[in-house]
């Protein structure tokens, strides 16, 4: 009797991909309800567009590179690329902001460079950056946390202000904080504070710092690092980038405070405001563009953590996350080539 | 700090990278005491190293005892096989071999005579008294004789293990089994520990080891507890030897990983444990050793686990080596079929059978037989997002995935360059995978294609040797017989200043002739000849010979012309004047028409030949004159179109000799021939005739005698007259000499009639067709 | 005015100093002979076939330094064709003769047809064949390069390239691409 051949292991952990990202979207869910708590109706809009427009077209690429497209949409990549771009781009921003971004993370930054697994850059924060640079005034207009704002806009105002109302005039109007709906983030009003010589101090102050980290944000960042920690139990993800990122940044921090404490946030204002906790296990640890081996990841994570302060403290824009990702994402191939480990039997890496 | 034994000592056990925790499933097959299995019909023993390094001292239908030796070897790392039962060698074959890859090899079938009986060398035990009056030599010898190879899985001669160039400082006996579902050692361990430890004592002897460690994983309590007894009855050094519980982990078992966790050392890549003064051997290793050293019992049956959900008799069963896996399915109520695999070895590192005539290998500790949804299901390789999952468990701290891009991208250099070699293929990276990427099967197909590569080069380097070689010896034997040359030429210039040089124009006066009395016998001779001696063995031989040659020539011709092959003879004859452009395309042509005729007609042909020389030569005496002419014009043509011969024949065709030229050409080669033979016989009187006739027919005789003689090879030629000019002398009288000369010529004539062969038998043919 | 004599003495200190500096790195390292041909050589199969035009391999990989084509090795395929044009620094080019599958092949002659001619042992650039005259021949398969030499010359056509055989040492571990060769079960002695 002839039988069926297959190579060795035969035995598999049955655990895949697609049940990877998914674990990883439940992880994400808690920072995101706390989200949309603060932030209203916006954010689940923003999310629920970019998840269409990155579906469709990752259905339609896959179309066109005549590859299984439901088999790869089953694998939930595009899904969480989606879910990270509807976090980041601003509630209220208008709707082709948001479409853009998801269109250009998935069909230039994913599939262009022969999709999953190929690409270099991470796709959601490539395509935060291409906003932000593109469309400065819309990407950086958020929106005041509900406390402040006293009562958030309702589904339909946000849905309106998104899909309708989002004209240039309005949006700076917004900006400017006339009517209290939008305004800029904490670390943005640090930064601008900071520049027209206020200490740190006195610019923690106000109100939108009334917690000491920035409304809301705390609470957004403790919900992403419970997520994050949970998957560091649940081996989705493993500890060294998150690790290395906000060591670094705290150390970085912590120096800068100590030498500077008027000019300077301190460290666990850095860890807590912002998108700290969010980059440092989410989108930081997206294992495509990292780093692979131990070391490597816990260099590549410094590497993130020191680039965000730098960027913070003496760069031009408030948060930095997505230039720090996408420089150290540049950085892996080089890291990986001189973090190798030592292979067991060899002395030395010579 | 501690001394390396001070840790053993204490317990201490390092940390070794990586590794998984695989469902264990080990309850499956250790609940049942190991039993055995009724006889087989047949036992197929593999004898990879016969004609390599070893010899087979049965043939077919020799009886063999069991535990009977069936090959001898005298390399030192030979194993012997041995027969697994009693019973007759009912064949020695090749037959589906226990492999990964199926391939099939060398074995020999014994087919059991159900009785068992034992070989008159297998001795009841030897008390522990006895086994100590043995030198270590013998000892060595008793492991060797006995084939027992290391049992947990890579079969590697163990009486080389245990006769290390270097001192042996620690010696580790693993009873770990850390794949799933393997409990053999386990059983082993439970059932037969005081063996075990006899054997092990006899490592201990062999090796004085500084320490022991009999090395259990924690998920085997009772072997540990049983093992611990015998320890303590035994009569090993208590302060030496101790039984470490090594935490469950796979693969923990692996000889390096092993060291690693009890040492802290890590063997050197490329290097064997024995250069850190360890050894590694397995338990059931050291219970065969006993066997042997006890009672001379050789290595012919092993305890093999069959687990899995395909099996109703999960258990360790004693299975004789040799036995085919179908039987071993049969008697454990097999109920999977052809879409089910089964696996020889664990299900990390085992390989799924192809066929289960193929029989249990010394290596072979379990058989694994996993209903389809028992293992993991079959997935599609998914692309890989660099998780880094795998380098996480990789016990060799390898990198799996860049080995995976690159192996795949076959740049196996880079792969080399990333330490592909020290991968110890334990599957625990495909086991972890996300995207299911079979990344062992790449790493394997990698390495041995940058082995395939190394032979490659290995083999390119050797063929660059012998050709330089090769060139080398050429250019020395041409400029030596170009030195040898130059000392004939001086030593000849040398002699023609000496004497006159009147005297070389009255040789070469001499030698025509000669030549010219040669000819002239060698025709009378043909006129005269008497057919019958002319079919010799050696005739019959060179026209085989030829005969084989027209046909390799028409086998080759027939490929070139075969787009012209459609007009045939009326072609030929039609467009045989034609010049040497196309002459070419007529001469594939013929070669053509040689090889249809050929295949026909090659027995045939020397007859007709013969047939058609008879009718010429009878016809010489009566047509001498026309056939003068006929032969004249001939070696004209020949003379003009001496680099084609083919031409040479149309020619002669186109002469318009075509009823005539066959037996005339036949005739010619066919005189010659006859020459050699009739010549034997009445050289003396045969010549006298000869030169009585000389004065009368020499003025034709030698005109074509000449031409004839530049017909044949012109090397020939040179050499005729040199033998001629040899025997001149004695022309007249001497026949022994002359006798020489005609066997000589005769020979050249052969030759070239060899040469000619296909050329003629073509003019035949045409004629025939004609 | 001092400005261009300040200019000048400037420039010529700094030539000098770059042509110091690459005078000194032209003699520290310095390429001794021409590794090309030898590392060309290298790349070739070495089966000594002249199937390039060349009578060996060693000619040919002089001959691809001096500029010939790198496309003329078909032993070596397009494996040893691409190294070849890396190594060279020319672009890859389709290797002129047809390409088969690369299949190693050794040479067997049928015994009992050889006449013993010797030719193919003078055809046989590596000295891979064993024989004399009127005696068979036959050839040192660990030896034979499948130049395919030896064929030609056989009068006889007694010369077979046959594919080597894969064994369990040399097996190459596809397990999907093998055609299993299983041994019918009714094998009987």
């Amino acid at each position: 009797m002839a039988f069926k051949i297959a190579s060795s292991p035969h035995l598999s952990r049955r655990f895949q991909t697609s049940t990877l990202m998914q674990r990883v979207l439940l992880c994400a869910l808690p920072g995101v309800a706390v989200q949309c708590y603060f932030f209203g109706w916006g954010t689940i809009i923003q999310l629920l567009l970019a998840i269409s427009v990155a579906l469709f077209c990752e259905a339609s690429v896959l179309t066109l590179r005549k590859r299984p497209v439901l088999a790869t949409l089953k694998d939930n990549s595009a899904l969480l690329t989606a879910l990270f771009i509807g976090i980041a781009v601003p509630p209220l921003a208008p709707w082709w902001l948001t479409f853009l971004g998801a269109m250009f993370a998935i069909i230039i930054v994913k599939h262009l460079y022969g999709g999953l697994g190929h690409n270099i850059f991470n796709p959601a924060m490539a395509a935060y950056v291409m906003l932000l640079i593109s469309f400065p005034v819309q990407m950086t207009s958020w929106v005041a946390p509900s406390v402040i704002a006293g009562q958030p806009l309702d589904i339909l105002a946000s849905l309106q202000m998104i899909f309708i109302g989002g004209s240039q005039l309005e949006i700076s109007a917004y900006k400017m904080g006339f009517d209290g709906i939008a305004m800029a983030t904490p670390l943005d009003t640090l930064k601008t504070d900071l520049a027209m010589g206020l200490t740190s101090t006195e610019s923690l102050t106000k109100s939108i710092f009334s917690d000491g980290y920035g409304v809301g944000w705390f609470w957004v960042n403790m919900a992403y690092l419970a997520g994050g920690l949970a998957m560091i139990k649940m081996k989705l993800i493993r500890w060294h980038i998150s690790t290395g990122l906000l060591g670094a940044l705290y150390i970085c921090a912590s120096i800068g405070f100590i030498l500077n404490p008027d000019t300077h946030a301190g460290p666990l204002f850095h860890l807590f405001s912002g998108a700290t906790m969010l980059a440092a296990f989410f989108i930081a640890t997206d294992p495509v563009t990292a780093a692979t081996s131990v070391r490597g990841r816990l260099l590549f994570g410094a590497l993130i953590g020191v680039l965000v302060y730098v960027i913070r403290t003496y760069g031009g824009y408030p948060d930095a996350y997505a230039f720090a990702i996408l420089l150290a994402n540049l950085c892996a191939p080089f890291i990986d080539h001189y973090m190798k480990p030592r292979t067991y039997g060899h002395r030395s890496r010579s | 700090m501690l001394t390396l034994f001070e840790q053993i000592d204490k317990g201490t056990l390092w940390r070794s990278t990586g590794g998984i925790h695989p469902p264990e499933r080990k309850t499956l097959s250790n609940r049942t005491p190991i039993k055995s299995l009724p006889l087989a019909d047949e036992y197929v023993v593999p004898l990879p190293q016969v004609g390599e390094s070893a010899i087979l001292i049965v043939k077919q239908g020799d009886y063999v005892a069991k535990g009977a030796i069936l090959t001898k070897g005298t390399h030192f790392g030979h194993l012997p096989a041995h027969a697994p039962t009693s019973g007759h060698v009912s064949c020695i074959e090749i037959r589906p071999g226990n492999h990964a890859s199926g391939l099939p090899v060398l074995s020999c079938v014994i087919s059991a005579d159900g009785l068992d009986t034992y070989d008159a060398n297998i001795h009841p035990a030897l008390s522990t008294n006895e086994v100590d009056q043995l030198t270590d030599k013998q000892l060595l010898t008793k492991i060797q004789q006995a084939g027992i190879a290391g049992l947990g899985g890579a079969a590697f001669p163990t009486h080389i293990k245990l006769s290390p160039a270097s001192d042996i400082e620690l010696v580790i006996i693993n009873g770990i089994e850390c794949e799933p579902y393997i409990t053999a050692d386990d059983m082993i361990m439970r059932e037969k520990s005081d063996e075990i430890l006899n054997g092990i004592a006899i490592i201990h002897r062999l090796l004085a080891p500084k320490r022991l460690i009999i090395a259990i994983e924690d998920n085997k309590p009772e072997a540990i507890e049983e093992m611990q007894h015998a320890l303590n009855r035994s009569s090993l050094p208590k302060d030496g030897v101790r039984i470490t519980s090594i935490p469950t982990l796979y693969p923990s078992g692996g000889e390096k990983q092993l060291i690693q966790i009890l040492t802290g050392q890590e063997v050197p890549s490329g290097a064997i444990p024995a250069q850190l003064g360890i050894v590694v051997q397995n338990v059931a290793t050291a219970y065969a050793i006993n066997e042997a050293i006890q009672r001379n019992y050789p290595l012919i049956e092993r305890v093999v686990t069959v687990t899995g959900d395909n099996t109703q008799l999960a258990g360790n069963y004693w299975i004789p080596i040799g036995t085919p896996i179908s039987h071993v399915l049969t008697q454990t109520q097999f109920i999977g079929g052809e879409h089910d695999k089964v696996i020889i070895g664990g299900p990390m590192m085992g390989y799924a059978l192809h066929n289960d005539n193929a029989p249990t290998l010394k290596g072979s500790n379990c058989i694994l037989l996993p209903a389809s949804d028992e293992l993991a299901p079959e997935q599609k390789e998914l692309p890989c997002v660099r998780c880094g999952e795998c380098a996480h468990v990789c016990p060799a701290q390898l990198l799996p995935q860049q080995l995976f891009w690159h192996a795949k991208a076959q740049e196996y250099d880079k792969a080399t360059s990333f330490n592909l070699a020290d991968c110890i293929e334990c599957g625990c990276c495909t086991y972890v995978c996300p995207s299911e990427i079979p990344l062992v099967e790449y790493y394997r197909i990698a390495k041995s294609a940058i082995k395939a590569e190394a032979e490659e080069k290995k083999q390119a380097e050797l063929a660059k040797q012998r050709f330089d070689l090769r060139t080398q010896r050429l250019e020395d034997e041409k400029r030596a017989r170009e030195e040898k040359q130059k000392a004939s030429a001086a030593r000849r210039k040398s002699n023609m200043s000496s004497s006159d040089k009147d005297a070389v124009a009255l040789a070469m006066a001499r030698i025509k002739a000669k030549k010219a009395a040669a000819n002239a016998e060698a025709d009378s001779a043909s006129t005269l000849s008497t057919r019958s001696v002319a079919d010799t063995g050696a005739e019959n031989k060179r026209k085989d010979i030829s005969a084989a040659v027209a046909r390799a020539k028409a086998k080759k011709a027939a490929q070139k012309a075969a787009a012209t092959q459609d007009d045939t003879a009326s072609n030929i004859t039609s467009s045989m004047p034609e010049t040497s452009a196309p002459a070419d395309e007529r001469q594939a042509k013929i070669a053509a028409a040689v090889a249809r005729a050929k295949a026909k007609k090659a027995g045939l042909k020397p007859d007709a030949a013969d047939s058609s020389t008879a009718n010429g030569s009878e016809n010489t005496g009566s047509v001498n004159a026309p056939v003068d002419d006929k032969k004249a014009r001939i070696a004209a043509t020949v003379a003009k179109a001496k680099a084609k011969k083919a031409a040479a024949q149309l020619s002669a065709d186109e002469a318009d000799t075509s009823t005539v030229s066959a037996p005339v050409d036949d005739k010619k080669a066919r005189i010659a021939a006859t020459i050699a033979k009739a010549k034997a016989k009445k050289a003396a009187a045969q010549l006298s005739a000869d030169e009585a006739n000389t004065s009368s027919v020499s003025a034709p005789v030698d005109d074509k005698k000449t031409r004839i003689a530049a017909t044949i090879a012109k090397a020939k030629a040179k050499k005729a007259a040199a033998q001629l000019s040899a025997d001149e002398a004695d022309t007249s009288t001497v026949s022994a000499p002359v006798d020489d000369k005609k066997a000589r010529i005769a020979a050249a004539v052969a030759k070239a009639k060899a040469k000619k062969a296909a050329l003629k038998i073509s003019t035949n043919t045409e004629h025939d067709k004609d | 005015m001092s400005g261009i004599f300040i200019a000048i003495i400037l420039l010529t200190v700094l030539a000098l100093f770059f042509g110091l500096l690459l005078g000194f790195a032209a003699e520290k390292f310095k390429v001794e002979g021409d590794p090309l041909v030898d590392q060309l050589e290298a790349l070739l199969p070495q089966t000594q076939c002249g199937q390039c035009g060349y009578p060996g391999c060693r000619p040919y990989a002089e001959a691809i330094a001096n500029g010939d084509k790198i496309n003329k090795c078909p032993p070596g395929g397009a494996a040893t064709m691409e190294k070849l044009a890396d190594m060279a620094g020319v672009d890859p080019e389709p290797l002129t003769a047809t390409e088969e599958v690369q299949i190693k092949k050794v040479a067997y002659i049928r015994e009992d047809e050889c006449i013993g001619c010797t030719k193919c042992i003078q055809a046989c650039p590596v000295d891979a064949i064993l024989g004399t005259g009127k005696l068979m021949h036959t050839v040192i398969t660990d030896y034979c390069t499948g130049c395919d030499l030896c064929v030609e010359p056989c009068p006889v056509d007694c010369i077979d390239m046959l594919p080597v055989t894969q064994n369990i040492k040399t097996w190459d571990w596809k397990l999907n691409a093998i055609p299993v060769k299983t041994i019918d079960e009714d094998v009987k002695c």
